[in-house]
C-alpha cells in the first residue's frame, strides 16, 4: 500500500517544472533569547563549475564544487523584531547554464499575515468565485 | 464606407501587410481608405479577441486575420456582449441598464535575468466579468473581458439597486476553456467598488498584487496565449479545458498531471507571474492534448537525461518561447532567480560520436526547436511559418505514432526530427545540420522517413 501511494504521488508530479542541480536544507538553531544560528547546506547533483552559497546577504564561492559534497554556510542573526525571515540560496553554474534555487526560514514567532477577506458568489452554472474586495 | 474603414485601422490597432516598399514598415492609421495604395492589405492579429470587442458603439472584429467594424448605433442598437456562443455583438438594449469599463490586473513582468519587473497594470484578457448585486450576492449577467481589457455588458436589475463588477479568472468560452482555482476549488475572483444601477456606468477594476488574486489573473493571460496558440497554429478550435491551480502560500509543487497545472506560491518560490513557467507547464498539457509523450517524469535540471524525458521538457520550453514570442526562460525565487535564451546558449551532446540513443539536455532540445523555426529554412515565400512547423510535428508526426526503430523507444528528438523533414522536405537539410550536428554535436542521422539528406 505505502509503495503504490509512492508510485502514486510519482505519477502526479510527472511533468515538474526545471530546476537546479544542487539541492539545499536551510536550519537554525537558537542561540538564548533573541539570537539564532542559521546554516544553509547546499549539495551539487552533479560536478560544477561553480557553487554560489548565499544566506542572510553573505556569499561564499566555491570553484569545481564536486557532485554530492556538501558546502556549508552559516550566519548568526539577532532578532530586532518578533521574527525574521531570512533568505538562503544557490546559484550553480556549468559551462553557460546558471541556475540557481531558494528558501526561507522564519526566526522567532512568525508573522501571520492576513489574507483580505473573500466571499463565495455562485455563477450560474454552479461555478463557485472566491471574491476579494478592496 | 471610407469612415468605416479608416476607424477599422485605428480602433482594431491592425497592421498593414505591405506588398511596396517602405522604409521603417509602418501604416498611417490615419490614411483615407481612397488614398489607400490597392497592395496594402489591412490585417489584424488572428489570435486576438475570439469573441470581438466593442470599441463605444463600434463593433470589432477579427476574423482569419481580416479587420471589420460595425457601427451600431446606425441599427439603432448598442455594442454589447450578446451570449457565449457569440459574443460582442451589435444588440438591442430595450429596458436594461449597459455597464461599460475596463479590467485590468498588476503584473510583475518577469525580466530576462529571472528577476521580476515592478509592477505595471495588464488587460485581464480573456477574465470573467459579472455584475453582481450586492445584496445577495446574485450574479445578474456576465461576459468576458477582450483582449484589451474593455467589456460591456446588459444587465437588468431595479434602478438604484447597489451593484458592483466582479472578475473572476476563469474563460469558460470553448476557444479559451481555462480556469484558474484555489486550493479549494474555487476560482479565483476580485470585485470592484459598488454603484448604483442606472442607464449608463462606467466601471473599472484593477486586480491588485496586495489583494493576492493578481497572480491569479496573470496565470490565466498566459493560459489564454496557449490557447490561442493551439487554436490559431494547432487548428484545435475547441481546446480540451484546462485548469490552473495556484495560491498564495501554495507548497504543492509546480508540475503539470491529467489536465491541472499546479503552481508553487510560497515566499521563497512564487510561479504566479512567471509567464516563462507557467506557459512551460501548458507545453506539458499541449503535449497531453495535442501530441504525445512519453517521458518517465521526474526531476530535471538541464543535465543529460532520458531523451524521452529531455525531449518532453525541452519542448514544453519551446513551447513557451513561441507562445511569447521570445527565446527566454525565467524563474524567479527569492534568490534572485535566473534566466535562460534558447537563442544565444549553446548545449552540445556530450558524446558526437555517440548514438542518437544517448542521454542529453533538455537545453539541447528546446535550443534545436527554437533555431529550426526561427531560422526559418525553408521560408522563401515571406509566410512566417518557422515556429507552426515545428508545433505541429505533434499533431502531424508525433501524435499518429508510427516512428522508425531509431534512438530509444518513444518520442524524443529524433522522432520530432524525422517529423520536422516529412513536414518541410529536404531544402533545409544544409541548414538543420549547421543546427543540430555543427553547433550542438548531435549525431541525428538524417535519414528519416522523408529520406535521406544529400
Amino acid at each position: 500500500m505505502k509503495v503504490l501511494l509512492v508510485v502514486l504521488m510519482l505519477a502526479g508530479h510527472a511533468h515538474q517544472k526545471p530546476t537546479a542541480p544542487v539541492a539545499i536544507e536551510l536550519t537554525q538553531r537558537s542561540l538564548g533569547g533573541t539570537d539564532y544560528e542559521v546554516t544553509l547546506a547546499a549539495r551539487p547533483t552533479r560536478d560544477v563549475d561553480s557553487l554560489e552559497l548565499r544566506l542572510d546577504g553573505r556569499i561564499d564561492r566555491v570553484v569545481r564544487a564536486r557532485a554530492n559534497v556538501i558546502h556549508k554556510l552559516t550566519v548568526r542573526v539577532h532578532l530586532v523584531d518578533a521574527s525574521q525571515d531570512v533568505v538562503g540560496g544557490a546559484t550553480v553554474r556549468i559551462g553557460n547554464l546558471r541556475r540557481n534555487v531558494a528558501d526561507i526560514v522564519t526566526l522567532g514567532t512568525p508573522k501571520t499575515r492576513p489574507l483580505p477577506r473573500s466571499q463565495i458568489v455562485t455563477m450560474p452554472d454552479g461555478t463557485k468565485v472566491e471574491e476579494v474586495r478592496p | 464606407m471610407r469612415a468605416v474603414l479608416a476607424l477599422s485601422f485605428a480602433l482594431l490597432a491592425c497592421g498593414s501587410e505591405k506588398k511596396t516598399g517602405d522604409d521603417d514598415g509602418s501604416a498611417d492609421a490615419s490614411v483615407e481608405a481612397d488614398a489607400m495604395p490597392d497592395a496594402f492589405v489591412p490585417t489584424c492579429d488572428p489570435d486576438a479577441d475570439p469573441y470581438g470587442r466593442c470599441v463605444g458603439d463600434m463593433l470589432a472584429t477579427c476574423t482569419a486575420g481580416v479587420p471589420g467594424t460595425i457601427d451600431c448605433t446606425g441599427m439603432g442598437k448598442v455594442c454589447a456582449w450578446q451570449d457565449d456562443t457569440v459574443g460582442y455583438a451589435c444588440v438591442d438594449l430595450a429596458n436594461q441598464f449597459l455597464v461599460s469599463g475596463t479590467v485590468s490586473y498588476e503584473d510583475k513582468p518577469p525580466m530576462n535575468d529571472g528577476s521580476l519587473g515592478p509592477i505595471a497594470p495588464h488587460p485581464a484578457r480573456g477574465a470573467r466579468v459579472s455584475v453582481v448585486l450586492d445584496q445577495g450576492s446574485t450574479v445578474l449577467a456576465s461576459a468576458t473581458v477582450a483582449d484589451d481589457g474593455t467589456y460591456r455588458l446588459r444587465y437588468t436589475t431595479t434602478a438604484g439597486d447597489m451593484v458592483h463588477i466582479m472578475a473572476s479568472a476563469q474563460s469558460p468560452l470553448p476557444a479559451r476553456p481555462v480556469t484558474v482555482q484555489t486550493r479549494q476549488k474555487g476560482v479565483h475572483g476580485f470585485g470592484g467598488t459598488s454603484f448604483a444601477a442606472a442607464a449608463a456606468t462606467t466601471s473599472d477594476v484593477l486586480v491588485t498584487d496586495a489583494s493576492g488574486k493578481s497572480e491569479a489573473f496573470n496565470i490565466l493571460d498566459q493560459l489564454v496565449g496557449t490557447m490561442d496558440k493551439i487554436r490559431v497554429v494547432l487548428g484545435d478550435a475547441t481546446p480540451v479545458p484546462l485548469t490552473a491551480q495556484w495560491a498564495v502560500g501554495s507548497t504543492d509543487g509546480t508540475y503539470y498531471d491529467q489536465g491541472a497545472i499546479h503552481l508553487l506560491g510560497q515566499a521563497s518560490d512564487d510561479d504566479g507571474y512567471d509567464d516563462t513557467v507557467i506557459l512551460h507547464e501548458s507545453g506539458h498539457y499541449v503535449e497531453d492534448t495535442q501530441g504525445r509523450s512519453d517521458s518517465p517524469g521526474g526531476s530535471h535540471d538541464g543535465s543529460p537525461t532520458d531523451p524521452r524525458l529531455a525531449w518532453s521538457e525541452g519542448f514544453s520550453t519551446y513551447w513557451g518561447m513561441v507562445v511569447r514570442g521570445a527565446p527566454h526562460y525565467m524563474d524567479s525565487n527569492a534568490n534572485g532567480g535566473w534566466g535562460y535564451d534558447a537563442d544565444t546558449t549553446v548545449t552540445a551532446a556530450a558524446m558526437p560520436a555517440g548514438t542518437m540513443s544517448q542521454d542529453v539536455s533538455e537545453d539541447m532540445v528546446t535550443e534545436d526547436l527554437w533555431d529550426l523555426g526561427d531560422g526559418k529554412p525553408n521560408d522563401d515565400d515571406g509566410v512566417d511559418d518557422g515556429h507552426a512547423a515545428v508545433l505541429r510535428v505533434q499533431v502531424d508526426y508525433l501524435k499518429p505514432g508510427v516512428f522508425r526503430n531509431v534512438g530509444v523507444t518513444g518520442v524524443d528528438l529524433v522522432d520530432a526530427l524525422d517529423g520536422w523533414f516529412i513536414k518541410v522536405g529536404l531544402p533545409p537539410c544544409a541548414e538543420a545540420r549547421g543546427i543540430i550536428t555543427t553547433t550542438r554535436t548531435f549525431p541525428y542521422d538524417y535519414a528519416g522517413p522523408a529520406g535521406a539528406c544529400p
